[in-house]
């Protein structure tokens, strides 16, 4: 049942595509007030303020919710500087993001297994994105790890 | 002897001379200013992901036991930029490449 339920928003993704960029663009047009919209952030950042991951529940005092949701915003003032976000798209994106995640990082555990190596490197994290993602997507997604990865050594 | 004679004898190049001796301490200044930079300062802590260049924080998302005993260190790097990007594309950058990911990995919508 969870995999179908993750799946569904996975699936709607493409199909309201331009409806959700609609419901982006009317958000600051005045459907819904501000405050609603600074919640999320909140959270992300008390998320990202505490820093580590609480999934397993294994720290019960410290009840931190981590989140992606400002990197998201983040990488959305990147690509469109004069475009908000609201709320479930906000929720949805943070899903789509985790499932990836897990998807990656599930690969990647495979693929150090079936060698005998107890080290997840970059080459791993390559080599999960070829077989994960399609196409072009896989492409621009190793170029873009690449980069990222010669800035950090160098600098 | 002849600077000091052209010293005394003209002493409208006074003017320069005082140029030369800020300029001079200018560059003296400078120079400490650089070496100190090199040699003593302490370093301030730079997150990776400005490191980086990225927007996604690049901290223990592979935490040790769950995945693998270990992990590398361009590993959150690299998972960071991936997951990067992809949010890029799917916020509307260019939805082309989702279009084939549905097509190959979800069911045909029925309607």
């Amino acid at each position: 049942m969870a995999p179908k339920a993750e799946k569904k928003p996975a699936a709607k993704k493409p199909a309201e595509e331009e409806p959700a960029a609609e419901k982006a663009e009317k958000a600051p047009a005045g459907k819904k007030p501000k405050a609603e919209k600074r919640l999320p952030a909140g959270k992300g950042e008390k998320g990202s303020g505490e820093g580590k991951k609480d999934r397993a529940g294994r720290k019960k005092a410290k009840k931190s919710v981590e989140t992606y949701k400002i990197y998201i915003f983040k990488v959305l003032k990147q690509v469109h500087p004069d475009i908000g976000i609201s709320s479930k798209a906000m929720s949805i994106m943070n899903s789509f993001i985790n499932d990836i995640f897990e998807k990656l990082a599930a690969e990647a555990a495979k693929l150090a297994r079936y060698n005998k190596k107890p080290t997840i490197t970059s080459r791993e994290i390559q080599t999960s994105v070829r077989l994960v993602l399609p196409g072009e997507l896989a492409k621009h997604a190793v170029s873009e790890g690449t980069k990222a990865v010669t800035k950090f050594t160098s600098a | 002897m002849e600077a000091v004679g052209d010293g005394v004898r003209n002493r409208s190049k006074s003017p320069r001379f005082h140029l030369r001796v800020s300029q001079r301490w200018t560059l003296a200044l400078a120079a400490k200013k650089v070496v100190g930079r090199k040699l003593g300062g302490p370093k301030k802590p730079v997150p990776r992901s400005v490191k980086a260049g990225l927007q996604f924080l690049v901290s223990r998302y592979l935490e040790n036991g769950r995945h693998a005993q270990r992990v590398g260190t361009g590993t959150p790097v690299y998972l960071a930029a991936v997951l990067g990007y992809l949010a890029a594309e799917a916020g509307g950058f260019n939805y082309l490449p989702l279009l084939d990911l549905a097509n190959n990995y979800l069911p045909p919508l029925s309607q």
